[in-house]
């Protein structure tokens, strides 16, 4: 016999056997042999025997088929429910899993309940709730449940839930106890609140049930007993009594994967409510946490996949921050969705979203540091904590921003863009006098000298050594010029004046060509200075002059050569004020020369 | 005939034909009264094929025109040459040439050609092999030729002879080329394979593979041929002759306790059984280790064993069943005849197989024609018999069926013919006997009609259960995992139905295959260690409209018990069906790439080996660096020897390893990340304690409590997320200090000088310890990346990593 494959089904009939849910009562060997819960393999195959040959010639098994709503067997499937059954640890699976009507007091009931559609009956058994009820009840109860809200979901079966019902359901009985109202039966409320929710969530109200019940029964101890004696039933010696947890555990990874199933085909057919429906119910199962983790893991790749749609290496046109602000505000219309889908965390989307975040995060870290300092760098940051889900990054973006706020106190004073690069730094000092001492004539004051670093980068210190080269230039320039001119004036001037009127003139002219300089440096400065940033002798808001005032200093003496800390460090704060680099030879060295020209100027008047 | 009847086991070095007569099966041998027929073909230069002992002979004669063991590259596009005649043929030609000189010697005693048998095939023959298979019979006139699994072949012989024997079995099936072991029972006469392992390299073909390689490389030390490599075709006939002499001296060292391998004027030594037992003990170990997997597999004690029947010629190598005997515990015994067990399990089962309604011989003048269903063999002392009136339909009106046991102590009431034309009648079987009924059928005047089939033949006391699915299924996805459609085990025929949706938009004309998913058997979730079989393909042009991408396609595949398979694809937006969406290819892959993946398993091996205290005692034992290394010089012997099936073989014996060492890297991941968590939290805690800022120390809080929650929860995923977030965040304090910056210098220094690159970096050296003297930790990080950069390329990974695990 080849494997044919039935082309003919419709739409609807696919929907049902593609349904895993619905498959395990389909499919189930006790449904599609008409055998009973305590049926021996042998027995099983005998039937399938009589059943293929009947199945052969079209025609049925002469009982009624229990699940009758639910599409027929085929011949593969009634084979493979054969063999199911000469498996024993397949076939107790699949045995607890059925209808067990031989040890359950209403069995009956329930059988011709369900052979007969009877969505009424249904009910009825549904709603039977016994104290101390054997177990063959109890998985009765969650069987039917997962039974009909599998079948509900997929909008097949009998209505269990009519719409007058909903009235009757909820007309809950009260009982009196010392002042509190206490409702008589409570699982009428679970009841009515489910009745009430609508045919659309009914069957979400019934797996629910079902699945919890089953959570409830697979870690309890009376189940354990419950699948030993059945083990012992069974007799086969492939199946002891140790193989009780692994049996238990086979029907944990079951039921996940049937629920797991049918949120692949509703997340296919992207009804997301009802996947949200279905991993709550798996979230509110007492089933541990890891079989779930492990059966909803392949749909994983299904939201991977959508994850990258939002293309996060998108771009606006605008730089890399905007591109991450907008990959962000998609990430974050994303997480909106999928949160209610995954509230019980089992799908690990959050995890996806905390990943594509992280990778967003570190695009940010990757952006010049002078741009993270700009407010729009912070909202940015501020969103990636706020799409995360995950504590720990949204620590790490509060963390991100401490150290910000520290590398900000740590970035250049004039620039405010770059780090402070210690060679570079200018300085400000001061010294307040802490005492006297009196020896007689003698005084001896006593200071306390200070000195900070103004936080400088090697740029803006560049900046500033070219800056006060060409005051220094125009000062030099004019001021030779001045002497020149003193020394090699045209015969005839400044005959009339008298020396001292000479000399008042030389140091107006010095003290122009100082002017000169001042300028000089003022509309370099200006010139050559970055809007937005601090002029080179803007010093007075720095965290060294704040320092300093605080530990109680008042004048301030600024130093902004290029290496001013260094020269500090190295000579200490008096050594500084004088100065020492070439420069400062230079000037010295032309106030001697201005003294002497002074002279000669003098000299020249006598004459 | 309405059974089929015979079977074929169609061997790799042997093949057979038996027939199933009553409760008895015969062989059928040929004209010198042998049933086995070699499998060897020679093709003479005027193009004429000789098949069996006569081309065996010729082996060492004329090896190029001669070929054995073509079964071993069954379903590979391989084609073997035979210059003489400038004739190429693929292993199933070679193939349908053997089961057409079984053909004819059925011919010649039965004096009609069987149009259908039941051919014998390995159990872990994968898919495209099958086919192949059944192409073979195909071609040599088998219309219809239902496939079996050897080892249950051998089981159904075993327990289905005489007294029906109850209890759990192992059947060792060790033949020419592969290796099959299955775990049977058989329980109140049915029998069902539990399970079953298995080697499809690995047969008497190699136990001659390692004489003679003993052989040449007495041959190599004596340099009196040169290098004597097997790629030279100067070679060929020498190497031929050792393969010859390699089989005739195992097979004599069964009977005596030496022997000498000799080949003039090429090599003579002596062989003693000791040293045989030596040389095959590597191999037979494989065998063991493969029945003891099987046994773990399925919590059977070999104490709990009714025995294990052993199966193939090369079982018959005396030191095979000491070797199980010590290794397993069980006494291996030969029940049945070991060479022609597999063709009698054959025949009987092919008894229990009904003829095709179109193949089976109409009576004339039968006035009903009747389409029947009944299993032919049963336990069912009462089974039912179910039947439609195919001819003249609609059935004429009151008709009935009589059936009657042919002792005549069982009449059937008469069964009325339904309207539709069907009908069922109730039997009583004889127990333990083969039981023949009489059909009849009456008119609505009680007048007898006669009916067509009207005799049925059902044996009572013995039955056999579908087989299962020798390995998975599945397809293999863009990240390299596998979408399983049917599992190991799964009994025959199944049939699985899996929704994918289209990655790409698919265009009405578009050229080409639309879809294209390889297709892959084996067991390890990481596709690439399965062998790809096919592929699974949709050709665009027989879309009837464009498919926009994420549309939805159902694939549904289909096994059946003769591992055929079928598969077909349903697109919802189209509405429509397409069929033969599998296409068998079984990949071979060149021997570079079989040496590039040794050479990465070599690497994960090393790298394995270093974390052997992480790993279980069982995985300890797959990096075992003795065993590894003999399985990497086997690997590299066999691709020196450069065949196709040497190649394959070699390439098995590859993705085995990879599969071993995925299972180590894999096995205990809880523990491992729960240690590896634990390690984390010490170092980075008294880092971030002692160094960290405020927010680190949050952080540091956070992630710890989040990686427990997931270990908790069994996310492992996430914990290895979590612990790269605190191993980041440790390296981030760290690289703030001072004390990092400074140990890493003192490291590099250390590497350097280990490189002899201590000349060429002093400078930067002399600067970072400038740097350091000076307190200035700003300098020093570069200067670090700029020596990282003057090493050569392959250690500068290594130096760089170590930042990662945290070099003070």
């Amino acid at each position: 016999m080849t494997a044919a494959i039935d082309m003919s089904n419709t739409e609807a009939d696919r929907a049902l056997l593609r349904s895993p849910g619905l498959g395990q009562f389909r499919k189930s060997p006790f449904r599609l042999l008409r055998l009973p819960t305590n049926a021996t393999a042998k027995q099983a195959v005998w039937q399938c025997d009589k059943a293929l040959a009947r199945a052969r010639v079209g025609m049925s098994l002469p009982d009624p088929d229990p699940v009758p709503w639910l599409p027929p067997g085929d011949e593969i499937e009634i084979q493979e429910a054969a063999q199911t059954m000469e498996s024993p640890l397949a076939r107790l699976v699949e045995q607890l899993l059925w209808f067990d009507v031989i040890d359950d007091a209403d069995g009956g009931a329930l059988h011709s309940a369900l052979t007969s559609s009877d969505g009424t009956a249904i009910r009825s058994y549904l709603n039977l709730v016994r104290e101390g009820a054997p177990m063959a009840h109890q998985l009765n109860q969650a069987n039917l449940r997962l039974l009909v809200g599998f079948s509900s979901l997929r909008e097949s079966g009998p209505t269990i839930v009519a719409a007058q019902s909903a009235a009757q359901a909820a007309a809950l009985a009260w009982q009196d106890r010392g002042g509190l109202s206490l409702v008589e039966d409570p699982h009428k409320v679970i009841r009515a609140t489910g009745a009430l929710l609508g045919n659309q969530s009914v069957w979400a109200w019934l797996l629910g049930e079902g699945v919890a019940k089953w959570g409830e029964l697979l870690g309890s101890e009376q189940f354990a007993v419950h699948v030993r004696m059945k083990i012992e039933a069974l007799g086969d010696e492939l199946l002891g009594a140790d193989d009780t947890e692994a049996v238990i555990a086979a029907l944990r990874t079951r039921l996940a994967d049937l629920v797991v199933g049918e949120t692949k085909i509703e997340m296919a057919q992207g009804r997301v409510g009802n996947v949200a429906h279905l991993s709550s119910i798996a979230g509110k199962s007492k089933v541990d946490a890891e079989t779930w983790l492990v059966a909803f893991r392949p749909l994983k790749t299904q939201f991977q996949s959508e994850l990258a749609e939002l293309a996060p290496d998108a771009e606006t046109g605008n730089g890399l921050v905007e591109d991450v602000a907008a990959y962000l505000e998609r990430l974050s219309t994303l997480a909106a969705r999928w949160r209610p889908l995954d509230e019980a965390q089992l799908l690990g989307l959050s995890a996806l979203i905390d990943e594509a975040v992280g990778e967003a995060f570190g695009k940010l870290r990757g952006i010049p540091r002078e741009q993270q300092l700009e407010a729009r760098f912070k909202e940015v940051i501020d969103k990636v904590g706020a799409v995360a889900h995950s504590s720990s990054i949204k620590e790490r973006v509060k963390a991100y921003h401490e150290r910000l706020a520290d590398v900000q106190k740590a970035m250049c004073h004039f620039c405010g863009k770059r780090e402070l690069e210690a060679s570079s730094c200018a300085s400000v000092s001061s010294q307040m006098e802490t005492g006297r001492e009196y020896y007689g004539n003698t005084t001896r004051i006593h200071y306390q000298v200070g000195a900070r670093p103004v936080a400088r980068c090697l740029r803006c210190s560049t900046l500033h050594h070219y800056i006060r080269n060409v005051g220094t230039i125009a000062f030099i320039t004019l001021a030779t010029a001045i002497v020149l001119f003193g020394l090699i004036h045209p015969p005839g001037w400044f005959k009339s004046i008298s020396t001292g009127v000479g000399i008042v003139l030389v140091v107006l002219g010095v003290a122009a060509a100082y002017g000169a300089g001042f300028i000089a440096r003022e509309i370099a400065s200006s010139r050559v200075t970055p809007k937005g940033e601090r002029k080179f002798g803007d010093y007075h808001g720095s965290t060294a002059v704040e320092g300093l005032r605080a530990d109680g200093f008042v004048s301030m003496k600024y130093d902004y050569r290029p290496n001013a800390w260094e020269l500090i460090n190295k000579n200490g704060v008096k050594a500084s004020h004088g100065g020492g680099d070439g420069a400062e030879v230079l000037k010295t060295l032309f106030y001697v020369g201005l003294f002497v020209a002074a002279i000669a100027l003098k000299v020249c008047a006598r004459n | 005939m309405s059974t089929i009847d015979y079977g074929i086991d169609l061997g790799t070095t042997n093949s057979a034909l038996a027939r199933q007569e009553g409760r008895q099966q015969r062989l059928l041998p040929d004209s010198d009264g042998n049933p086995l027929l070699p499998s060897a073909i020679q093709v003479l230069p005027t193009g004429q094929i000789i098949v069996g002992a006569k081309a065996k002979a010729m082996l060492d004669v004329d090896p190029q025109n001669t070929s054995i063991e073509f079964k071993r590259l069954m379903g590979t596009g391989e084609k073997k040459r035979f210059p003489a005649s400038g004739k190429e043929y693929t292993p199933e030609e070679l193939s349908a040439e053997v089961l057409k000189s079984l053909v004819e010697r059925a011919k010649a005693i039965d004096g009609e050609a069987p149009r259908a048998a039941v051919i014998t095939i390995p159990a872990m023959f994968q898919l495209p092999q099958c086919d192949a298979t059944r192409r073979a019979a195909a071609l040599a006139g088998i219309e219809h030729a239902p496939l079996l699994q050897e080892p249950i072949a051998a089981a159904i012989a075993h327990s289905g002879t005489g007294t029906v024997r109850d209890g759990s079995w192992l059947v060792y099936d060790l033949g020419g080329g592969t290796f099959d072991v299955s775990l049977v029972r058989c329980k109140d006469g049915r029998l069902q394979v539990i399970d079953h392992d298995g080697d499809n390299h690995l047969g008497g073909r190699d136990f001659d593979r390692v004489i003679a390689r003993k052989a040449t490389d007495l041959i190599r030390e004596s340099k009196k041929h040169g290098d004597f490599k097997r790629t030279d075709p100067a070679n060929e006939g020498a190497f031929a002759k050792i393969k010859v002499e390699a089989e005739r001296s195992r097979h004599a060292l069964s009977d005596v306790e030496s022997t000498m391998f000799s080949i003039p004027d090429l090599v003579e030594f002596s062989l003693s059984r000791d040293e045989l037992e030596d040389l095959l003990q590597p191999l037979v170990e494989k065998t063991t280790l493969l029945c003891n997997k099987l046994l773990k597999r399925n919590r059977v004690e070999a104490t709990e064993l009714s025995g294990l029947v052993m199966v193939g010629g090369p079982t018959l190598t005396p030191c095979v069943a000491k070797q199980i005997h010590f290794d397993v515990g069980v006494e291996a015994k030969h029940y049945v005849d070991p060479m022609t067990i597999v063709a009698r399990g054959a025949a009987l089962f092919a008894s229990t197989q009904r003829m095709p309604v179109e193949m089976r011989k109409k009576k004339i003048g039968a006035a009903i024609e009747l389409h029947l269903e009944y299993e032919a063999m049963t336990t069912d002392p009462s089974p039912l018999i179910v039947g439609k009136v195919t001819s003249p339909v609609p059935p004429p009106p009151g008709l009935k069926i009589t059936v009657e046991r042919d002792d005549g102590q069982f009449k059937a009431p008469l069964s009325p013919v339904q309207p539709n034309g069907g009908f069922a009648v109730d039997l009583q079987l004889a127990i333990s006997q083969l039981n023949v009924f009489k059909v009849g059928a009456v008119d609505g005047m009680g007048n007898p009609l006669a009916v067509e089939p009207d005799t049925i033949k059902m044996l009572h006391g013995f039955s056999i259960a579908r087989p299962p699915l020798s390995s998975s299924v599945g397809i293999m996805l863009a990240n390299n995992s596998v979408h399983w459609y049917l599992r190991k085990g799964v009994v025959l025929p199944a049939r699985q139905t899996m929704t994918h949706q289209t990655t790409v938009s698919l265009k009405r004309g578009q050229s080409g295959e639309a879809i294209h998913v390889p297709l892959v058997q084996g067991e390890s979730t990481r596709a690439d260690r399965n062998k790809v079989i096919g592929v699974l393909h949709i050709h665009a042009d027989k879309i009837s409209r464009d498919v926009p991408e994420g549309s939805t396609v159902e694939v549904t595949i289909a096994v059946d018990e003769s591992a055929q398979t079928i598969g077909r694809a349903y697109v919802p937006a189209l509405d429509q069906w397409f069929e033969e969406v599998v296409r068998f290819d079984l990949e071979t892959k060149p021997a570079n790439e079989v040496a590039k993946g040794l050479a990465d398993q070599k690497d994960r091996l090393k790298k394995l080996e270093e974390m052997a205290d992480q790993l279980d005692e069982e995985d300890i034992s797959s990096v075992s660096e003795e065993k590894n290394d003999v399985k990497i010089r086997e690997v590299e012997a066999l691709l020196e020897e450069g065949d196709r099936d040497s190649i394959d073989l070699a390439d098995q014996m590859v993705r085995m390893m990879s599969q071993d060492l995925d299972h180590a890297e894999d096995g205990g991941r809880k523990n491992r990340l729960a240690t590896e968590l634990e390690e984390i939290r010490g170092r980075a805690t008294e880092v971030i304690e002692a160094d960290g800022e405020p927010g680190d120390k949050r952080q540091l809080a956070t992630l710890l409590v989040e990686a427990d929650r997931a270990l908790a929860r069994g996310d492992l995923d996430l914990v290895e997320s979590k612990i790269d977030d605190i191993r980041t965040l440790n390296l981030t304090v760290m690289t703030r200090q001072p004390w990092f910056w400074e140990g890493y210098l003192a490291y590099l220094m250390k590497e350097a000088e280990r490189l002899g690159l201590m000349d060429m970096t002093r400078k930067q050296f002399e600067r970072g310890v400038q740097a350091i003297q000076r307190q200035d930790f700003h300098e020093v990080p570069g200067v670090c990346r700029e020596i990282v950069s003057m090493f050569p390329s392959e250690e500068r990974e290594r130096v760089s990593s170590a930042i990662r695990s945290d070099v003070k």
